[in-house]
């Protein structure tokens, strides 16, 4: 049997279908305006230097007098969990009942170089928290991190039990050494010192290349093939677009969070041995007694399953939940699958506790 | 025969021109009726007539970029990076599509036999590649089909955003991007004619530091031919593998799409085990460290100038941002003290305007001044370290509880316990003695 068969004609068909799929396509993409991004309704709350904190709008009650805190990464937008009317994660999670908070990180600049982890984690969340507390006139409030976002929100929670009632990691990274973590391989034979000290902030641009490069094949050319398929339907390429948009707007990392984060985080892994130090605080994971909602994507390529796993054999609570979503690092929050899965049940976990 | 193929071009380009002409015709009109997303649009294949089939099929590519420049311009500037992606892709898709199909017309299918004839002069092409760079040529990866030289094209779009504020363009510096490899072609000439310059003003010293970066730059020459080489091997394999997987195939793939997908599946596994290896680990390290290392040394060279010129540096920068920093610190950190002390005085408000008379009122705000807390519960601080601690304006357990570990080395200086308020953990203590009171 031959592998392949084909006929010249059956190419010169397919790629007319190509062309005017493309064609057809065009005409759409001629149509679209702005994307727009970040669709549920929010007021701005709190702010210092460029952060921002949010607090968004619900159209049902708010069940939950506890407010929720989601931390995201410092590694592209938030607004990835706010991205549009059918795929949001705020809109989910405010349905489910809960009182929805968010901190957006903004875009560090040149003056920003000596932001370190913390002032990230022990100054700017935790004046959020504080905000909070003193809002709602509470000790403790939920927190939510996302990927690295939560690998702070981990960290926070360890340096300050007393402050979180309840703590929900999405896709974070605890144990940075799994044999299955690519971006790890790739850092530990780099410098890091040197980088920092030659660059400052690290170019988001860097970043998005490195990320992509996870899966070029797919990341930088099947991809764009497959959305000709879909290119005749505006609201599919609309939504494409937005993913693009998102993909490729990356915050340059402030230098100085950026080299602790890699060195102690990514080289070290000195989460897992319990030897991080932020600013004057020991974190040690022990400390962490509240209870945990850990949520991890099977096909995560960017933080493995059992990078996030590794929180439950290192913490102090007897409360730990798992939940394990079939799909991926941004499928987990943008897929049809997520929206009928991830709030209601962070939302359940929430209300009973 | 060849007068045969000259009057089939010669008709056939006639008929192309015509149906081009009302094609792209159509098009014009299309796009001057400011198009809306109901109107409809032209056809590409109602404007071709069908004997033109052939000649389409031979220039893809050529159609292909002929839409790419004429709606470039007029997209919309959000779609214009998404549209650069999708076209650059869909090129190289359609070239790849073009080699298949001007091979398999010759023989009148595309089969085993010109499957591995393409898959052996890929794996010869690379080959050459690999030679050509062990033997220290200068020369770009050959394209993969489908995906041109992509990988590669990473690394120097990472160059393009590493070095673009280095400033290394210019009369002073060589081009740095023909200096890939210092070792051969331009990238060499330009370092001697560097090395030649006259050392006007700075003597000796600049000379040394000029020798230094161009060790660096062979350095990085160095780390980028490894890499490349690995690459070629990469290559190889890729190739290898494809073979080996079509030869395990069960139904042969009848579409140009599928054998795309099927390479795209092929080339990722092949990749993905190698960016695994503690190879590329190590290759990936050196050429991330030697690049830094020479953007580290062209900024002194640059730094250099500037201060002669008495130009800020990067340096001097640095040491800006870094003091601002420092002053956000503090700042956040009064802030908070200043919070804190609010909240004392809300609490101490409250429990006077529990009393009845204005003046126990008054004497109790005015309390909030002398307010001492018993500083002594916290372990660590005896009755002398709190009189200590009282003249340096420490009063409150709020105070403590709110310090920054900035003000925590201050007052160690200051009460002269240096590292003693770390170590007993005040800060710690007395937030979570507050905790408890709350």
């Amino acid at each position: 049997m031959s592998p392949v068969n084909m006929k010249p004609q059956d190419i010169l068909n397919e790629v007319r279908q190509f062309n005017e799929k493309f064609a057809k396509g065009i005409h759409s993409l001629m149509q679209t305006g702005e994307i727009s991004s970040g669709v549920t309704p929010r007021e701005a709350i709190y702010r210092d230097d460029k952060l921002v904190l949010y607090r968004y709008q619900s159209k049902k009650k708010v069940t939950n007098k506890t407010p929720l805190l989601i931390v995201y990464a410092l590694v592209n937008r938030p607004y990835m969990a706010d991205l549009q009317e059918d795929r949001s994660l705020i809109r989910g999670l405010l349905d489910a009942g809960q009182d929805v908070y968010l901190i957006d990180w903004g875009y560090p600049d040149a003056g920003d170089r000596y932001l370190g982890l913390d002032d990230y984690i022990n100054g700017y969340i935790d004046d959020c928290v504080s905000v909070l507390r003193e809002l709602y006139k509470i000790e403790q409030i939920n927190l939510l991190g996302i990927c690295q976002g939560g690998t702070f929100s981990v960290c926070y929670s360890a340096m300050h039990p007393d402050r979180v009632r309840n703590l929900i990691t999405m896709v974070t990274p605890v144990d940075f050494h799994t044999r299955d973590n690519m971006l790890s391989h790739w850092v530990q034979n780099v410098d890091v010192d040197l980088l920092v000290d030659t660059c400052g902030n690290i170019p988001g641009d860097m970043l998005n290349w490195m990320f992509l490069n996870l899966k070029p094949y797919a990341l930088m050319g099947q991809k764009y093939l497959s959305v000709v398929d879909v290119m005749d339907d505006p609201d599919a390429l609309e939504g494409f677009m937005r993913m693009e948009k998102w993909i490729f707007d990356s915050p340059d990392q402030a230098g100085e969070a950026y080299r602790q984060f890699i060195k102690d985080f990514f080289q070290g892994n000195k989460l897992m041995s319990d030897d991080v130090v932020i600013g004057n605080m020991e974190v040690k994971l022990k400390d962490i007694r509240m209870p945990i909602l850990n949520i991890y994507a099977e096909q995560d390529h960017l933080v493995p399953p059992d990078a996030s796993r590794a929180l439950k054999k290192k913490v102090g609570s007897k409360d730990y939940t798992e939940l394990s979503f079939p799909g991926g690092h941004i499928g987990i929050y943008v897929s049809g699958r997520a929206q009928k899965i991830i709030p209601s049940a962070i939302g359940e976990w929430l209300d009973g506790r | 025969m060849a007068s045969a193929n000259t009057d089939w071009f010669g008709q056939g380009r006639q008929a192309w021109e015509k149906a081009q002409q009302s094609y792209w015709q159509n098009w014009m009109r299309w796009m001057q009726s400011n198009p809306t997303a109901d109107s409809p649009f032209p056809s590409f294949a109602a404007n071709v007539a069908p004997d033109m089939e052939q000649f389409w099929s031979e220039s893809f590519v050529d159609a292909f970029d002929r839409w790419r420049q004429m709606f470039f311009p007029k997209a919309p500037e959000s779609a214009k990076d998404f549209m650069e992606r999708a076209t650059g892709m869909g090129r190289s898709y359609l070239q790849m599509a073009e080699a298949f199909y001007r091979a398999g017309s010759g023989k009148g299918s595309i089969d085993e036999e010109l499957i591995n004839s393409w898959l052996g002069a890929m794996q010869a092409s690379f080959k050459q590649w690999k030679q050509q760079l062990e033997s220290g040529f200068d020369v770009e990866m050959p394209g993969i089909p489908g995906f041109e030289s992509m990988v590669m094209k990473f690394w120097q779009s990472t160059i393009d955003t590493m070095m673009s504020g280095a400033a290394l363009q210019g009369r002073e510096f060589p081009d740095f991007s023909a200096m890939m490899f210092p070792g051969a072609g331009p990238g060499r000439q330009q370092l001697d004619k560097m090395l030649g310059m006259p050392a006007l003003g700075y003597g000796r010293e600049k000379q040394e530091k000029i020798r230094q970066f161009s060790e660096l730059l062979a350095q990085y020459g160095d780390a980028l031919k490894a890499y490349r080489i690995a690459f070629a091997r990469l290559g190889m394999r890729s190739f290898k593998e494809m073979k080996k997987r079509l030869d395990e195939l069960e139904q042969p793939i009848d579409s140009m799409r599928g054998l795309y997908d099927f390479w795209v599946e092929v080339n990722e596994d092949v990749y993905g085990k190698f960016a695994m290896s503690d190879e590329y680990q190590v290759i990936y390290g050196d050429l991330v460290n030697s690049l830094m290392a020479v953007r580290q040394a062209s900024r002194e060279l640059m730094e250099d100038m500037y201060e002669a010129m008495h130009l800020p540096t990067q340096t001097d920068v640095d040491a800006l941002s870094s003091k601002l920093q420092q002053a956000r610190r503090e700042n956040r950190e009064l802030r908070k003290q200043f919070a804190a002390l609010n909240r004392r005085v809300d609490i101490l408000e409250k429990e006077a305007d529990k009393k009845p008379s204005k003046t126990t009122r008054k004497t109790a705000s005015r309390k909030v001044v002398t307010q001492k807390d018993d500083l002594t519960q916290i372990k660590g601080i005896g009755s002398k370290m709190q009189e200590r601690l009282y003249e340096h304006g420490i009063t409150a357990m709020e105070q403590l509880a709110a310090m920054s570990r900035q003000s925590v080395e201050e007052l160690e200086k200051a009460i002269n316990a240096t590292g003693r308020i770390t170590r007993e953990q005040w800060v710690r203590q007395a937030r979570s003695m507050l905790d408890d009171e709350n």
